[in-house]
């Protein structure tokens, strides 16, 4: 808790220090280094702006300059016609705004991702471009003119720039430092698990794209104020945008101080050059060296020596001690040593008296011609642990995604104590009480095991704690790099880290040792038993057996036998399942 | 209106060779380069450089450029495309930022060698003739049938030889066809340097009908983008989209105000993708 708040205060001192000593110092600066420090200053400011959607969420996005131009237009229509400040600058937030969420509406509507939504965003862009150009009050290829007689324009402007910079330095910290920050990560690593972990994938990137494309504006806005008009070459120009993703890519999308780094190594010689020389051809070459170095820089980067890839990181594990290298070991050694596992299965009496947690009513789904699930119906009590079996294909995963509404059935109800989830979204069935895990588990590898499991706490401090003390999971772990077997765990710690009334566990057992089977169905009863139903879908009949009050089976879609597990792996009808005599007996 | 769709048909053409390359690239081999634009711009620069200042004949310029857009496409696939496959995960990450590298450091270098200012041949527009009342020109006469030729060699080439099949397996099941013993890092070379000469000839065809800029690395990026998506990274979608793309680009601008001309045909992608997204299946989209 201590080390994580002077994580959060920690940047604000240094950001509040160094403003103070640049603001301060600022008439020490030679007028001549002026424009310099404003072209410099201008790409920094768009690589943090674009890191907020590029990097924390992932979207590699391309129509950031359309933001910029809505603030460039819009400080100079809004300087010649003198219209009053604080409106002028709040219609130019509310477009952004509606431009952001349009595109994201958009985008997700026509359900395009990776490359297709580069694409789309680079259309859009070309689309406003040509619409901008091509509008006579914007004036065309001239673009629109505000000429400010200001001596001291470009010392005014890289004054404004540096308070720009800083603060959307401080927006990223805000975020990254939130639980908006472990959202968006979780969001870029796993859209899918994001969903299943209560995350609303296109609310989130709405929210981003909003106060990245706002701030993106006032850029476009000081830039227009410095350069005294507001053109397509230079407000809709790509290659600043193409600078800044590089920058943020280089140093570390996603982090605080990458897109710094990124700029140091990307910008600078091309500025210098042209300070000391009016010569296009200096500038040129110094334009090629410098994207030479960028591309060394990334190139020694990423081979395997930097696994852990990006220049902000790479700082930071200069800086930081070798104390933590040992925790994934530890913590499995801690782990392997179990206590005596409960291997008796619980008291059924009880059962029967308790109320539903679930009931699944008739599910039928077909895909195409093939038909996958066909009438399920079953009912699971509160408390109770159920081990859904079957031989490969018979339609448990399906079943588990329709369940956590990933496929709508053809026909059939899900009722959640008495209420349908059928028309609820993935993410809002987890709100509701329905949670699942995924058959390779499927952590965010951003976020280290303590910060995967804070994604769905809620209200409860100390909650992430006492898991991680029952799960006995290395919280400062990096998820990426943590064993099979914490995963798995942390996987599981998330799903219920706020009471659920459903949890289903696709394969939780599978690649994991016979000790660490025992130590996953402990935690599973452990689960049950705070009154959460269980379903645990697994190939290791005889293992989960042990633990389960009931058994399902399911074979080509249909569910052939509900019950006791020494009674079903008894039943003539689904031994022959498996061994597969009932195929032998339709062919 | 015959006259627009035969400057439609010739540059179309054109536009379905850039893609064709950029899908061969990104479809077969699940490798992105956003360079792309920049080796078709080197093969413009290529013919220009030859035949105006080294009078080269113009067809056997736009053979060399075939030849260095190879090059340019080996040096790429060297230095950008081999380190981003020592990654597991994020290869397509990589390879966008390298090869965005890539296109500014080409972008600098034309820009060093030949000016940021328009380029183009003398002899444009110079040659045409009078066929059914419709002013041909024969450089578009040539590119088009140049176009065609090629599209139809390298369509049967994949389709019915054993090495085409086999090329477009490897794209398919790469572990597979590593085990039985398929040199796959030779393959995907061959695909890269084939979609660099794709490029390079492209780039020659469109210097004979068009002029050259630095810049046009960009806009030529885009449109090997909207038609390769736009065909759904088949090769006979990208084909049909391609031409589509050239005739309706030439109908619209002769038609409207030529900004008005590039939003419409970017909103007619817009309902190309949604028109998909109603007909298709998500999955296979999902490509990066």
């Amino acid at each position: 808790m201590k080390s994580n708040l002077r994580r959060f205060i920690l940047p604000w001192v240094v950001l509040a220090a160094v403003g103070f000593i640049l603001i301060q110092n600022w008439s020490l600066v030679p007028d001549r280094w002026a424009p310099t420090v404003v072209s410099g200053l201008t790409l920094l400011y768009l690589a943090y702006t674009w890191n907020i959607v590029g990097g924390i969420i992932g979207e590699l996005a391309f129509a950031h300059m359309v933001f910029w131009a809505i603030g460039a237009y819009g400080y100079i229509i809004a300087a010649t016609s003198e219209t009053n400040f604080q409106l002028s600058f709040l219609l130019i937030v509310l477009l952004a705004a509606i431009f952001g969420s349009g595109l994201v509406f958009l985008a997700s509507s026509l359900g395009l991702e990776g490359l297709y939504l580069t694409t789309f965003t680079l259309i859009v862009f070309e689309f406003a471009k040509a619409v901008v150009i091509g509008t006579k009050s914007l004036g065309g290829n001239e673009g629109l003119l505000y000429f400010n007689f200001d001596e001291n324009i470009a010392r005014n402007s890289a004054f404004a720039f540096i308070v720009l910079v800083l603060l959307a330095i401080g927006v990223n910290h805000l975020i990254l430092s939130s639980s908006l920050g472990l959202k968006w990560l979780a969001v870029k690593d796993d859209e899918t698990a994001a969903a299943a972990s209560g995350v609303f994938g296109r609310r989130e990137k709405t929210t981003a794209y909003v106060i990245s494309g706002a701030l993106t504006t006032f850029g476009g806005a000081a830039q227009a104020f410095y350069l005294g008009y507001a053109q397509p070459e230079t407000s809709l120009g790509v290659s600043l945008l193409i600078s800044a993703v590089i920058a943020v890519y280089i140093g570390g999308p996603g982090t605080l101080f990458g897109p710094l780094f990124g700029f140091i190594v990307i910008f600078g010689l091309d500025a210098i050059a042209r300070n000391l020389s009016s010569d296009i051809q200096v500038s040129l070459y110094a334009q090629i060296f410098q994207y030479s170095l960028a591309f060394v820089v990334f190139w020694v980067l990423s081979t395997k020596a930097f696994s852990n890839f990006s220049l902000s990181n790479l700082v930071k594990n200069l800086f930081r001690k070798k104390s933590q290298t040992g925790s994934a070991v530890e913590a499995e050694g801690n782990l392997a040593k179990p206590e005596e596992t409960t291997k008796a299965p619980k008291t059924q009496a009880s059962s029967s008296t308790l109320e539903n947690a679930m009931e699944v009513i008739g599910i039928t789904k077909n895909f195409g011609g093939a038909r996958v699930l066909e009438g399920v119906s079953f009912t699971i009590k509160t408390g109770e642990i159920v081990g859904l079996i079957g031989p490969n294909g018979a339609g448990k995963t399906t079943l588990c995604n329709v369940i956590a509404g990933v496929y709508k059935p053809d026909t059939g109800e899900i009722n959640l104590g008495g209420v349908s989830i059928l028309n609820m979204s993935t993410p809002e069935r987890f709100k509701f009480g329905v949670a699942r895990t995924f058959q390779a588990a499927r952590v965010f590898p951003s976020l280290t095991v303590e910060q995967n499991i804070r994604l769905t706490v809620k209200n409860q401090p100390n909650r992430v704690a006492e898991l991680l003390h029952e799960f006995n999971l290395p919280g400062k772990q990096d998820s990426k790099d943590s064993p099979m077997f914490v995963r798995r765990l942390t996987e599981i710690a998330r799903a219920i880290a706020s009471p659920k009334k459903v949890l289903i566990l696709d394969e939780p057992l599978a690649g994991l040792t016979p000790t660490q089977h025992e130590l996953v169905l402990k935690s599973v009863q452990a689960v049950a038993a705070s009154g959460t139903a269980v379903i645990i879908v697994e190939h290791l009949i005889q293992t989960v057996a042990k633990v389960c009050d009931r058994l399902i089976v399911l074979s080509n879609g249909v569910l052939i036998a509900d019950g006791p597990a020494a009674m079903v792996l008894k039943d003539e009808i689904v031994v022959g399942a498996y061994l597969g005599k009932s195929m032998e007996q339709e062919a | 209106m015959l006259g627009q769709l035969f400057s439609g048909l010739a540059i179309g053409s054109i536009y379905m060779l850039i893609a064709l390359g950029f899908t061969l690239v990104l479809g077969i081999g699940n490798i992105v380069n956003l360079a792309h634009g920049s080796v078709v711009v080197t093969g413009m620069y290529t013919v220009y450089e030859l035949n105006t200042k080294h009078n080269f004949p113009v067809y056997l310029a736009v053979l060399v450029a075939v030849v260095v857009g190879a090059l340019v496409a080996l040096i790429i696939y060297g230095v950008a495309i081999i380190p981003s496959f020592k990654r597991t995960n994020n290869t397509h990450r990589d390879q966008l930022v390298y090869t965005l590298l890539i296109m500014s450091l080409i972008t600098a270098i034309h820009q060093l060698l030949f000016t940021g200012q328009l380029l183009s041949l003398s002899f444009e527009k110079r040659d045409a003739f009078i066929f059914l009342g419709v002013n041909i020109e024969r450089p578009r006469l040539i590119a088009f049938i140049v176009a065609i030729i090629v599209t139809g060699a390298l369509y049967a080439w994949l389709q019915f030889t054993t090495q085409g099949k086999l090329l477009r397996m490897t794209g398919k099941f790469t572990a597979s066809s590593h085990a039985i013993g398929v040199p796959v890092s030779k393959v995907f070379l061959l695909l890269f340097v084939l979609g660099g000469a794709l490029a390079g000839l492209a780039g020659g065809l469109l210097m004979t009908v068009e002029p050259v800029a630095p810049g046009n690395a960009f806009s030529v990026l885009i449109v090997a983008l909207l038609v390769a998506i736009a065909g759904r990274l088949t090769f006979i979608g990208v084909g049909i989209a391609g031409i589509l793309y050239g005739i309706t680009q030439v109908v619209l601008n002769s038609k409207f105000d030529s900004h008005l001309a590039t939003a419409l045909v970017f909103i007619a992608f817009l309902l190309v993708l949604s028109f998909e997204r109603v007909f298709s299946s998500r999955s296979g989209r999902r490509l990066a």
